[in-house]
C-alpha cells in the first residue's frame, strides 16, 4: 500500500540570482567540494573529512552512539587517470565505492559484489547503476533490511572500509575488458557523514532549480509564473507522499554562456560516462548547500535512442553525493519543453496531457533518485536485481504479468538481452504486489497510470538521506 | 510537377499510416515506451514490429499530446518505418508553427530518414537561422552525419565565431571523420 501524504505548508518559491562564472571556464571542471552537511543542518550527525586517500587503502572511522545512518562520499582527484571502465558491453563510469565495509564486531557489513547473492531487500546496502564517473556517495540505509537496522541503531565503535572504485573491482566480473582492471592508481577525497536519531517520521527538503533556457524565462518570473507554480505544487504533493515537506524552492538563472550551452542538453551513455560532457559539466554550476539540485533545460536529447530522440529527465547518480553540490554527479536534469502545454488538462489528478504535471512528476522522480531510490521494477521485470531493495514496493514480474502474446519473450523465458518483453504500465497497474507499480512515482515509465505514489519504505529511505532534515 | 507527385505520395502514405486500426495492447506498449525514463533504443522500437508505425504516427499527429511525446514518437517512427516517417519529417521541417521540440526531432531524424544528401539543403536554413535552439540542434545533427555535413558545419563555424557550439560540433565532426567512424544511424 502506498503511504499517506503528510501535511505540509506550501513551499516558498524564491527568485534567486544569476549564479556561476560570467565566462565559461577553461577546460573540464572536476571540482572536489567540501560537504555543507554539519555546519548548516541541525545537529543530526557529523561530517568526518578523511582527506585524499588511495584506492586500496583501509580507513577506520568512529560512529558515535545513536548513529542510525551514514553516507560515504568519494570525490576523485581531477588528475585521476581512470574515470571510465571498459566492459564487454562498452564503456562504463568508473564510480567510487567503499568496499568492503566492516562493522565494529569485525563482521563484513558490506562487500561488492555481494558474494552471497542475497536478494536486494536482504542486503545491508544496495549498490547499483546508473554510475557516475569519479564522484559518488554510498548511503545507508537503502534496503528493507537496512531500514530495520537503522531503526534499531547501528553498533557504536570503530567501523572500517576500503577505498575502492569499479575499476579495482572490475576483475570480479566476467565481462570486464579493461586492461587496467584492479588498478589502485586513482585517489579519492573521502568524507563520511553520520546520521543520528533514527528514521524521522517527517522530513524537510530545500530544492534548487537552475534555469538553463534561451526562452527568456527568468528566475524572477518563478514566484508568479502559473505553470512553474503548478510544477512546484505537484512536485511538493509527490514528496509529501514520501513524508517530505518541500520548504524552499529557489530558482536560479545561469549566465548567458551557460544558457546557450546547456539549454539543449544531450544525455546517453557517452555523456553519462564522461565527466567532461556538457551534461556532467552543467552540474558543476550547482551552488553550495544542502539542496536537491535540478537543472531545468529547454530540451533533453537522448543519444542512445533513434536519431531525433528526446527524453523527459535524467539523474546524475543514485544517490547523488548530496551536501557536496557542484560535483559532476550532484544534480539531475528535467526537460521544460512541455511547460506551456497547460490549460484544461491541468486540473485535479495527474494528467499525461498536462505539461506542468509531467515536468513536476519528472522532477519528483529524479529527486527520488537523488535521495537514493531505484525503480521498483526495471523494464525486464525478470529477476532479483531487476527490483529495488524494498519489500513494500509492488513488483511487476514479466512472466506473471505480461500479455499472453508477449510472455514467451520475457527475459526469464526466451527473451534475450537485446530483445525481451518489457513490463509496461498497461500490465503493471493491477494493484497487486506482483503486477503493480505503474502508479508509483519511481516506476520506470510515466504513463496514464502514474499517480505519484510512494511506499512507506521509499519514504524512509528518502528521509534518511543527509540532505533531508527531520521535521 | 515532380514535387507535386512527391507531395501527393507523401500525403497518401501519411493517410494510410494514420488511418490503420491499432491493436489496443500494442498501443499500450507504445504509449508506455513514450513515457519511459529509460532510453528506448532503435532496436527496442523495431522489436514492436511494423504495426507500431500507425500508432506512433497517430501520436505524432495528435496536437493535444505533449510535444515531448510527439517528438519521441517521430524519432521512433523513423526507426520502425522510415518511409512512414518521411512525410512527417518533411512537414515539421517546413512548419514553423509546430512545437520546437517536435521540429528538433525532425531535424535529428532527417539524415537517417531522408538520406544525408536530401537532408543537407533542408537543414542548412536551421543552421544559419535565428532560432538558437534549432540552430544548435542542427549543428549537433550535422556533426554526426557524413563528410558533406561536416564540411558545411566547418564553413559555418568559421563564418560564425560567436557561436561556440558550432566550433565544438565542427571539431567533434572532424575528429570523428579522422578516426574513420561512420555516421550515426
Amino acid at each position: 500500500m502506498p503511504a499517506a501524504a503528510v501535511t505540509c505548508s506550501a513551499p516558498t518559491i524564491v527568485a534567486g540570482p544569476t549564479i556561476g562564472p560570467a565566462n565559461p571556464p577553461t577546460g573540464c571542471q572536476k571540482p572536489t567540494i567540501a560537504s555543507s552537511y554539519a555546519p548548516v543542518l541541525p545537529a543530526i550527525g557529523q561530517a568526518i573529512h578523511m582527506g585524499v586517500r588511495n584506492v586500496g587503502e583501509q580507513l577506520t572511522v568512529q560512529f558515535p552512539a545513536g548513529t542510525s545512518g551514514f553516507s560515504v562520499i568519494s570525490q576523485g582527484a581531477a588528475a585521476n587517470p581512470y574515470f571510465q571502465v571498459q566492459l564487454a558491453s562498452g564503456a562504463a563510469a568508473n564510480a567510487p565505492l567503499p568496499t568492503p565495509i566492516g562493522s565494529p564486531n569485525n563482521a563484513t557489513f558490506f562487500t561488492y559484489p555481494d558474494p552471497g547473492v542475497n536478494a536486494p531487500s536482504d542486503r545491508n546496502i544496495l549498490w547499483s547503476g546508473p554510475l557516475s564517473p569519479g564522484f559518488a556517495a554510498v548511503t545507508f540505509p537503502n534496503t528493507t533490511a537496512a531500514l530495520a537496522q537503522a531503526d534499531a541503531g547501528l553498533p557504536t565503535g570503530t567501523w572500517s572500509f576500503t577505498v575502492s572504485d569499479l575499476l579495482r573491482e572490475c576483475g570480479n566480473f566476467s565481462d570486464c575488458n579493461d586492461p587496467h582492471r584492479g588498478s589502485t592508481a586513482n585517489v579519492y577525497d573521502i568524507t563520511v557523514l553520520t546520521r543520528s536519531g533514527g528514521i524521522p517520521a517527517k522530513g524537510a527538503l530545500d530544492v534548487a532549480i537552475y534555469l538553463a533556457t534561451t526562452t527568456g524565462l527568468k528566475a524572477s518570473d518563478a514566484p508568479t509564473d502559473p505553470d512553474l507554480n503548478w510544477v512546484v505544487q505537484r512536485f511538493a504533493a509527490d514528496m509529501a507522499r514520501g513524508g517530505i515537506c518541500l520548504q524552499t524552492v529557489t530558482f536560479y538563472n545561469l549566465p548567458t554562456w551557460a544558457e546557450n550551452r546547456y539549454a539543449v542538453t544531450t544525455v546517453g551513455t557517452a555523456a553519462i560516462v564522461d565527466p567532461c560532457s556538457d551534461y556532467r559539466q552543467m552540474f558543476t554550476l550547482a551552488q553550495p548547500g544542502n539542496t536537491v539540485n535540478l537543472f531545468f533545460v529547454d530540451q533533453l536529447d537522448d543519444s542512445d535512442g533513434p536519431p531525433g530522440s528526446v527524453t523527459i529527465g535524467f539523474d546524475g547518480a543514485i544517490p547523488a553525493p548530496t551536501t557536496t553540490s557542484g560535483t559532476v554527479a550532484g544534480g539531475a536534469v528535467a526537460s521544460m519543453a512541455d511547460l506551456r502545454m497547460a490549460g484544461a488538462a491541468c486540473s485535479g489528478s495527474f494528467n499525461l496531457n498536462c505539461g506542468p504535471d509531467v515536468i513536476a512528476e519528472t522532477a519528483a522522480h529524479e529527486s527520488g533518485h537523488t535521495l537514493g531510490l531505484f525503480h521498483p521494477s526495471e523494464s525486464d521485470g525478470s529477476s532479483g536485481d531487476s527490483f529495488d531493495g524494498l519489500v513494500d514496493t509492488p513488483q511487476c514480474v514479466c512472466e506473471v504479468c505480461a500479455s499472453s502474446s508477449t510472455i514467451s519473450n520475457c527475459l526469464n523465458n526466451s527473451g534475450t538481452s537485446s530483445n525481451f518483453t518489457q513490463v509496461e504500465g498497461d500490465v503493471c497497474h493491477s494493484g497487486t504486489q506482483v503486477c503493480g507499480g505503474a502508479d508509483y512515482l519511481m516506476f520506470w515509465q510515466l504513463t496514464g497510470f502514474s499517480a505519484g505514489n510512494v511506499s512507506p519504505q521509499e519514504g524512509q529511505v528518502m528521509r534518511m538521506n543527509p540532505v533531508v532534515r527531520p521535521l | 510537377m515532380r514535387s507535386m507527385v512527391r507531395v501527393s505520395l507523401a500525403m497518401l502514405c501519411l493517410a494510410s499510416v494514420a488511418g490503420a486500426e491499432p491493436d489496443p495492447a500494442l498501443r499500450g506498449r507504445v504509449e508506455g515506451l513514450l513515457g519511459s525514463y529509460r532510453t528506448v533504443s532503435a532496436q527496442q522500437w523495431k522489436a514492436l514490429g511494423p504495426d507500431a508505425a500507425p500508432i506512433l504516427a497517430s501520436v505524432v499527429e495528435d496536437a493535444a499530446a505533449l510535444p515531448t511525446f510527439r517528438a519521441r514518437a517521430l524519432a521512433a517512427l523513423g526507426a520502425v518505418d522510415a518511409a512512414a516517417a518521411t512525410p512527417y519529417v518533411q512537414r515539421f521541417l517546413a512548419d514553423a508553427s509546430a512545437p520546437k521540440v517536435v521540429r528538433s526531432a525532425a531535424i535529428g531524424a532527417a539524415p537517417a530518414v531522408l538520406g544525408e544528401q536530401a537532408a543537407l539543403p533542408l537543414l542548412r536554413p536551421f543552421l544559419v537561422g535565428d532560432d538558437r535552439t534549432l540552430s544548435e540542434v542542427s549543428a549537433r545533427v550535422l556533426s554526426r552525419a557524413g563528410a558533406a555535413s561536416c564540411s558545411m558545419l566547418g564553413t559555418e563555424a568559421k563564418r560564425r565565431p560567436d557561436r561556440e557550439s558550432f566550433a565544438r560540433s565542427a571539431a567533434a565532426c572532424e575528429s570523428r571523420l579522422r578516426a574513420g567512424s561512420k555516421p550515426a544511424e
